[in-house]
């Protein structure tokens, strides 16, 4: 149990290090730099083109089938876990295996289904 | 059994949240926290009986309450392409 | 390790369930529409066939506890095709055919996807007959969610019509609340007795500080199968929903939703929890005399066919639910009752569903435009213009009023009479009497309106074959179980 937390504590410094090298970059600049606000030097910064519109932007609101299709496929990847855990033992084997491929089969129906209704083509 | 109250206090935020909120999306995330709620309880029944049926039926829920999400924003969807509104209280084409 | 499966069990849901899927991709890759409806009723024709094999061997079960892991406790088998379940399986699939005749000529009028609602319909009754056959709460829940999701999608299948949307909404809010709340019953049943198999449910030994608990699960899952079989309180969506979805769907959810709520409420009830009478007894008693108060009530107000209907089926549902109120004092008889109601109820009101649906299709004469929500009224002089169909609604719902000289409705209320006052709830048989009569009121009213004097504009009545098949089959069935109402006497109690 030491050595397992051990190994964090490394993690740990090294996070510690690299906040502080940034911390410290940063705040050096700080001290350092003059500080003369003007009005253009406040916009946001887009590759020197002057920002348009404001940060809260509708995303189109067709990607939602993708998002329906994420959530059924997602989940019904539970399903392959408690599977892959006794899938190896003694007794299972290709039966086991069979079995699974007909509920992926079942699965890829559902998807051969959206594919040939086009919404699965980039738009 | 510390688990078993949480599961308790949030079906019950899940139930009073459906009961008084009005926007059907909201509505529809407490049922999710209701179907959470219940999860809970069948994992730590599970845990104390020391038989699976109950970490089973987890799985089952939580692929029935996906499914019930892409019907039910599917239906908020059509619903709302007509009426432009998802509150619960603009849906009152039928009465009596 | 590997358990064997009886595929012979389970061959009607495979059927269905490779059926819907099948559809589902013939629709896909573009087979016309007609092929489709051939399909979807092909396959519940063969699923009805398999249902009838099977009823003709003895009781299998599968999906068994291995014996390894069954200690002393019973087999607890997930899905035994005994005679109730292939009862309620021929049940669901012969109403389903019909639905399917019903659909056809609906798919066109309403421009509704035939691929996409084939599919649901045969999905969602794949799920009805998984939930008759279940044995453990596990099974239970997944079939009656099988059951309900596609018809979300069913009802709201007319898109872009707001009524449609707002009906499937209404049921889906509605439906998933009980879900959740059915789902938190099975919690604490399964804290307090350890045990999803409603037989080890039934025998496991609850200690008393936790009797409780195990009562309040009970309480909850009869909430939840309330809300799906539309029980008062738990009612109110039922009217609504059945007014915005196409018709057929109408007809699927007041028949064969009910009618697998109801057989999953019998089995959880008497398989599960028989140790708990006590306690749903006298609860299931005045759930069951609300409901039917309160919907022969208000079905006396309504003006539309499609919601008189609604109103008097949550009224019927009311004398389903009454023999249960026996509580665990002489259950086989009070199950037995119930089975026989539900299955007379759904041919007689699937007849009348049918007669509604076909009525809805005619043709102002000279114009190609349907009529919108039929009122009452309008079923004036139906008689003069299409005698048969006049002849097959006045039928249908003189037996869902329980008249002579429709036995079938008769008899089913006196089964129920007569298994109430056998349990010793006398009060319920004396609320179900006088609701009876409230009852022929609006189903006689509505009758009587057939016969007179015609005064709407003229219009056509073109049913179509199927439809006309469809009220066919029904009327037949009606027929022949008003005659000879002993067949399902019979039946039933080889069942139970």
């Amino acid at each position: 149990m030491n050595t397992y937390f051990h190994d964090y504590l490394v993690v740990f410094v090294l996070v510690l290090l690299g906040a502080g090298i940034v911390a410290g970059g940063l705040g050096g600049n700080r001290l350092l730099r003059p500080h003369r606000p003007t009005r253009e030097k406040l916009t946001t910064y887009e590759c020197g083109v002057d920002p348009v519109g404001e940060g809260w932007a509708q995303s189109y609101v067709r990607y939602y089938v993708f998002a329906y299709l994420y959530v059924v496929f997602a989940v019904d990847a539970v399903f392959l876990f408690p599977w892959a855990t006794v899938f190896a033992l003694k007794g299972y084997g290709p039966t086991t295996l069979g079995e699974m491929f007909v509920f992926l089969g079942f699965l890829a129906a559902g998807l051969a289904y959206a594919a040939k209704k086009k919404v699965l083509s980039w738009v | 059994m510390n688990y078993l109250i949480l599961s308790a206090i949030l079906f019950t935020i899940g139930a009073v949240g459906v009961l008084v909120r009005r926007n059907a999306i909201v509505v529809f995330m407490c049922v999710e926290l209701m179907l959470n709620a219940t999860n809970l309880a069948f994992v730590s029944f599970s845990h104390q009986h020391g038989n699976l049926d109950g970490q089973i039926i987890a799985f089952f829920v939580m692929v029935v309450a996906a499914a019930e999400v892409v019907v039910g924003l599917a239906i908020i969807m059509a619903i709302f392409r007509s009426r432009r509104s998802s509150s619960v209280d603009d849906a009152n084409l039928l009465k009596y | 390790m590997i358990q064997g499966i009886d595929y012979a069990a389970v061959a009607p849901v495979l059927l269905v369930a490779v059926a819907a899927v099948l559809v589902l991709m013939l629709d896909a890759f573009g087979t016309p529409r007609a092929v489709l409806g051939w399909v979807s009723s092909g396959a519940l024709a063969l699923g009805l066939a398999s249902v009838i094999a099977l009823a003709s061997g003895d009781r299998r079960a599968t999906f068994c506890l291995p014996s390894g892991l069954r200690g002393s406790g019973p087999p607890s088998c997930s899905y035994v095709a005994d005679h109730f379940t292939l009862l309620f399986q021929g049940l669901v699939l012969a109403a389903a055919v019909v639905v399917v005749l019903l659909s056809v000529g609906e798919i066109t009028r309403s421009a509704l996807p035939a691929g996409e609602y084939h599919f649901l319909l045969l999905s969602a009754t794949a799920g009805a007959i998984t939930l008759v056959a279940a044995r453990d709460l596990i099974t239970l829940v997944v079939a009656l969610e099988t059951l309900s999701l596609p018809v979300f999608a069913l009802v709201a299948l007319r898109r872009y019509d707001g009524v449609a949307s707002e009906a499937s909404l209404k049921l889906f809010l509605v439906s998933v609340i009980s879900t959740a709340v059915m789902l938190f019953g099975i919690s604490l049943v399964y804290g307090a007795t350890g045990a999803m198999h409603l037989d080890r449910i039934a025998l496991a030994h609850v200690p008393a500080g936790l009797q409780p608990v195990a009562s309040v699960g009970v309480v909850l899952v009869i909430a939840g199968f309330a809300f799906k079989v539309a029980v008062v309180p738990f009612h109110f969506w039922a009217p609504d929903v059945y007014q915005g979805s196409p018709l057929p769907v109408a007809a699927f959810l007041s028949v064969i939703s009910k009618a697998a709520g109801f057989a999953g409420l019998a089995i959880t009830l008497a398989l599960g929890f028989p140790a708990y009478g006590h306690v749903w007894g006298p609860l299931v008693g005045v759930l069951a005399a609300l409901t039917m108060t309160l919907g022969n009530l208000v079905a006396l107000r309504q003006r539309h066919p499609v919601r008189l209907l609604a109103w008097s089926s949550v009224a019927q549902s009311g004398y389903m639910l009454a023999p249960l109120a026996v509580g665990s004092h002489h259950l086989p008889q009070a199950v037995a009752a119930t089975v026989a109601y539900v299955a007379l109820y759904a041919v007689m009101n699937l007849g009348a569903f049918a007669v509604v649906t076909a009525f809805g299709r005619r043709l102002r004469r000279g114009t190609a435009s349907y009529p919108s929500l039929d009122e009452l009224a309008d079923y004036r002089g139906l008689a003069r213009r299409s005698p048969l169909m006049a002849a097959a609604l006045a039928f249908f719902l003189i037996c869902l009023a329980g008249l002579p000289p429709g036995i079938m409705g008769l008899f089913a209320k006196i089964v129920v009479f007569r298994a109430a006052i056998g349990g010793g709830v006398t009060w319920l048989a004396v609320v179900m009497a006088l609701n009876t009569v409230i009852g022929l009121y609006y189903y006689l009213a509505w009758a009587v309106r057939l016969f007179a004097a015609p005064e709407a504009e003229p219009y056509d009545l073109r049913t179509g074959p199927a439809v006309g098949l469809a009220i066919g089959v029904a009327a037949a069935g009606a027929v022949v179980l008003s005659v000879a109402p002993q067949i399902v006497l019979q039946t039933v109690s080889i069942v139970t």
